[in-house]
């Protein structure tokens, strides 16, 4: 009894050292040339000589040309460490492809070998760069002409084992705000391994994450082969167990999303419903819709005005909108006769000493008034 | 205030709605009592503003205050007439006894759908935000109410691309607004929550005539929490709208397939009003979902087991109430030069290749948010369960649903509309129209599932 209690104490007394570490440490994928026989997954392309050498994979070549790789990283990675040595130095690009992308697209980024003849190591801090992406199928180099390096390895890091734990969980209820696109399609509930992804996830389009649905069906599919082995084993029936958990991860997920929705309402609440008219923002058209339900006021009775902003879309068509039955113009139509003029953070265009608007130096409208500066490069211009 | 004028308004087409399907059920009412009341305001809102559209391009009336009011009481007048008044209370199926656990999850569910839906009435009540709310379903209700005349061109030199869709929508905001005597967006945009909440209850009550109070519950809880179909419910869109009709379509067809006699006629009658209404719904309706519709009444024809008189009176109620709209609507169509696609014509597009559309329709349905855990759930089900599935009376629905969803497939894969998968921007809505009946199909298979436990 003595002998397994002290296994028992020791056992876990290894685990509390031990656990800390296993997931403090990074995950890394390396790929080592160095003292190997055979090179396995890489090609080259119009690069004048290739030899694998003890030092690694020493390239010379007069014309540009390609080095790449077959990848297939499992894990993400926000940092890769490039270990060579290049007596020339030189320029190039480090590229990737992407999933998704077709046989001749790939992304990429200008990089610089350091002329040396000793070992140096760049590091690329890939979780600044938005299109990275560690899934990618082909990773690689173009090489410019006259360039010699000998390429000794490449590591992939990402996040801890504990990061990969921590921060899905955590991305689990970061909620996206309405978009246009949000009567299409919602992301759902994703997954981000650092802070910095978590920080960014929304901030692109579609955004820095995995989707959480494949936990979801990882685990409808452990419960359907547990059901299948109890069933064909034990000659146990457990479809009623299975289905509880499709009950369970049911509402999870109606959690996630009722929440998000709900966020919505009290977004529109926050920045529209409880503020006074000049204040007022509406979802991510900022003050545009509050300045547009202004402005359109200003157009009762008219059959149509000249609009100008910052951006065609969604602007024109909110301001069609709101103004309707009088018709936006362009200013670069013909405006005899039409006497208002919106504008909406367009902060080049100004007035004159003779009170015209005037864009690039250039009039624009005949002499007028403004008539409601609602904010800088903002407001509603009646002519004389 | 101008809410108020929301149950005024409505009053008309519901009532209107309600006659109808009474009158359509004569001496055999098949359906619940709030079931028919919100039938009547889902399908009366498209038959008063049918009328209305009607009277608008035969130059009777126009899409004035009067004209509208006029219209509907006389439909008002006509039906009342005709409508059966005797009541006749049905029997539903027994519910089991509630369990504490059952209890408690329903309150917290109704609490959590409640929260839910007063974000969805805070969230549609806003300022116009999405695309086709400025400029299609919105813009035309302003259009009419500002001219109070029909208005294919709303933006002159733009085309005629939405005005080719039907103004069922449109016209119901436009009678609101002509209430109210002024434009008012929250007032514009609350009628669709209201057919959210149709979706919602007359989900509930076809259930409720196959299974328990818990089920048909659960399976009213299961429609309330996809997540794409929320937003749809509380944004100006026609597409939840059209889902309700698409279900009442094909729910009463199941009915009459899995009844007898009277009532197998009565639930026919009601599809056959429900399918042509259909027509004045959304553009999609004629191409993608009538003629799945049609196979659907042939094939029940043919291996359904209908009595002669029954066939007979299938083909005259579906041939007559499908062609009552059709071929007016066809008819005002063609002579107006309008499109036949979803605002954009289908008649010249051209065939070929585009690649990333399944990708981008895979992406949709299975690794975003938009339908929860759904489309699994369906499909296992139905693999699970397929002769439940295929070789019953819920074929009908589950039919439907593959005949839609195959049918949509080659218009993305093949033709400029691509584009639309590729951006996830019509999709998704097609598989809007479909969520009420693939819920009810689940629901089925998932209750016919613990009884043969």
């Amino acid at each position: 009894m003595t002998i397994f209690r002290s296994l028992f104490v020791a056992v876990i007394t290894a685990s509390a050292l031990i656990i800390p570490v296993a997931c403090d440490a990074a995950t890394t994928t390396t790929w080592n040339l160095m003292n190997i026989q055979k090179l396995e997954g890489w090609n080259t392309n119009n690069l004048t000589t290739v030899n694998l050498i003890p030092q690694g994979l020493a390239i010379s070549t007069e014309t540009q040309g390609q080095l790449v790789k077959v990848s297939d990283i499992k894990h993400h990675v926000d940092t890769i460490s490039i270990t060579y040595i290049s007596p020339s130095g030189g320029q190039g690009v480090f590229f990737w492809r992407a999933p998704g992308m077709t046989e001749e697209e790939v992304y990429q980024i200008p990089m610089t070998f350091t002329q040396s003849t000793t070992q140096q190591k760049v590091i690329l801090n890939m979780s600044k760069v938005s299109k990275w992406d560690a899934r990618s199928d082909r990773i690689g180099f173009i090489l410019n002409a006259n360039t010699q390096l000998v390429l000794q390895e490449m590591s992939f890091s990402g996040p801890s084992i504990l990061d990969n734990i921590i921060f899905p969980l955590k991305t689990y209820f970061k909620f996206d705000v309405p978009h246009a696109y949000s009567i299409n399609f919602l992301w759902g509930p994703l997954m981000t391994y650092s802070q910095e992804q978590l920080d960014t996830m929304y901030s692109q389009v579609p955004p820095n994450g995995d989707s959480w649905n494949k936990a979801f069906y990882a685990l409808l599919a452990a419960g359907l082969v547990l059901v299948f082995l109890l069933k064909k084993l034990f000659h146990k029936n457990s479809i009623v167990a299975f289905f509880m958990l499709v009950a369970a991860l049911w509402l999870v997920y109606d959690l996630r999303m009722g929440s998000e929705f709900i966020s919505f309402a009290r977004t529109d609440v926050r920045t529209w419903w409880s503020k006074p008219l000049d204040l007022k923002d509406f979802r991510d058209r900022s003050s545009f819709t509050a300045f547009a339900q202004t402005a359109a006021a200003f157009t009762k009775d008219k059959e149509n005005y000249v609009f100008i902003a910052s951006h065609g879309w969604p602007f024109w068509g909110s301001m069609q909108y709101e103004a309707y039955p009088a018709l936006p113009v362009s200013h670069e139509a013909d405006t005899t006769g039409i006497d208002t003029w919106i504008i909406f953070n367009r902060r080049d265009i100004t007035t004159n000493e003779e009170g015209r608007l005037v864009l690039n130096q250039e009039p624009i409208s005949p002499p007028g008034d403004i008539m409601m500066n609602f904010q800088p490069g903002s407001f509603v211009f009646v002519t004389r | 205030m101008s809410y108020i004028w929301l149950p005024v308004g409505l009053l008309l087409p519901t009532v209107c709605g309600w006659l109808l399907l009474r009158l359509v059920e004569g001496t055999t009412p098949v359906l619940f009592t709030w079931e028919r009341w919100i039938a009547g305001f889902v399908l009366g809102g498209i038959f008063t503003t049918y009328a209305i559209f009607l009277t608008e391009v035969t130059g009777i009336g126009s899409f004035s205050f009067l004209s509208m009011l006029v219209t509907q009481l006389v439909l008002l007048g006509i039906l009342k007439r005709s409508a059966p008044t005797i009541h006749y209370p049905l029997s539903t199926i027994h519910s089991t006894p509630w369990k504490l656990w059952q209890k408690i999850t329903t309150g917290i569910l109704a609490a959590w759908f409640l929260a839910k839906l007063i974000s969805g009435m805070i969230f549609v009540s806003g300022p116009a935000y999405f695309d086709d709310t400025i400029s299609n379903w919105n813009l035309r209700a302003k259009a009419f109410y500002h001219h109070q005349e029909l208005i294919l061109e709303v933006i002159p030199g733009k085309g005629t691309g939405i005005g080719s869709y039907p103004q069922s929508v449109s016209l119901l905001k436009t009678w609101l607004m002509h209430l109210n005597g002024s434009w008012h967006e929250g007032l514009a945009n609350s009628i669709h929550i209201l057919w959210y909440l149709s979706a919602l209850s007359l989900l509930f009550f076809a259930l409720r005539r196959l299974m328990s109070l818990q089920w048909a519950l659960l399976g009213t809880y299961v429609l309330s929490s996809v997540p794409l179909y929320l937003v749809h419910g509380s944004s100006a869109y026609g597409d939840c709208f059209l889902s309700v009709v698409i279900f009442l379509a094909l729910s009463w067809v199941y009915f009459a397939a899995t009844s007898k006699k009277a009532q197998r006629l009565s639930f026919i009658r009601l599809g056959a009003v429900a399918a042509g209404l259909l027509v004045y719904t959304k553009n999609e309706a004629i191409l993608l979902h009538l003629p799945p519709l049609a196979v659907i009444i042939i094939g029940l024809l043919v291996i359904g087991g209908f009595s002669a008189k029954e066939k007979k009176a299938t083909l005259l109620w579906y041939g007559s109430c499908v062609s009552a709209v059709l071929i007016p609507w066809i008819t005002f169509k063609w002579m107006n030069n309008l499109a036949f696609g979803n605002a954009k014509d289908v008649s010249g597009l051209t065939l070929e290749w585009h690649e990333g559309v399944l990708r981008a329709i895979g992406l949709n349905t299975f690794w975003e948010g938009n339908w929860n855990l759904l489309p699994v759930l369906f499909f296992g089900l139905v693999i699970a369960q397929w002769r439940a599935a295929f070789r019953s009376p819920l074929i009908i629905l589950t039919g439907f649903f593959f005949m839609v969803v195959i049918g949509q497939l080659p218009i993305y894969m093949f033709t400029s509309l691509y584009i639309e998968a590729l951006n996830q921007t019509g999709y998704a809505r097609g598989i809007i129209h479909l969520i009420p009946i693939v819920v009810f199909v689940s629901t089925v298979l998932l209750e016919r599932m613990k009884r043969e436990e």
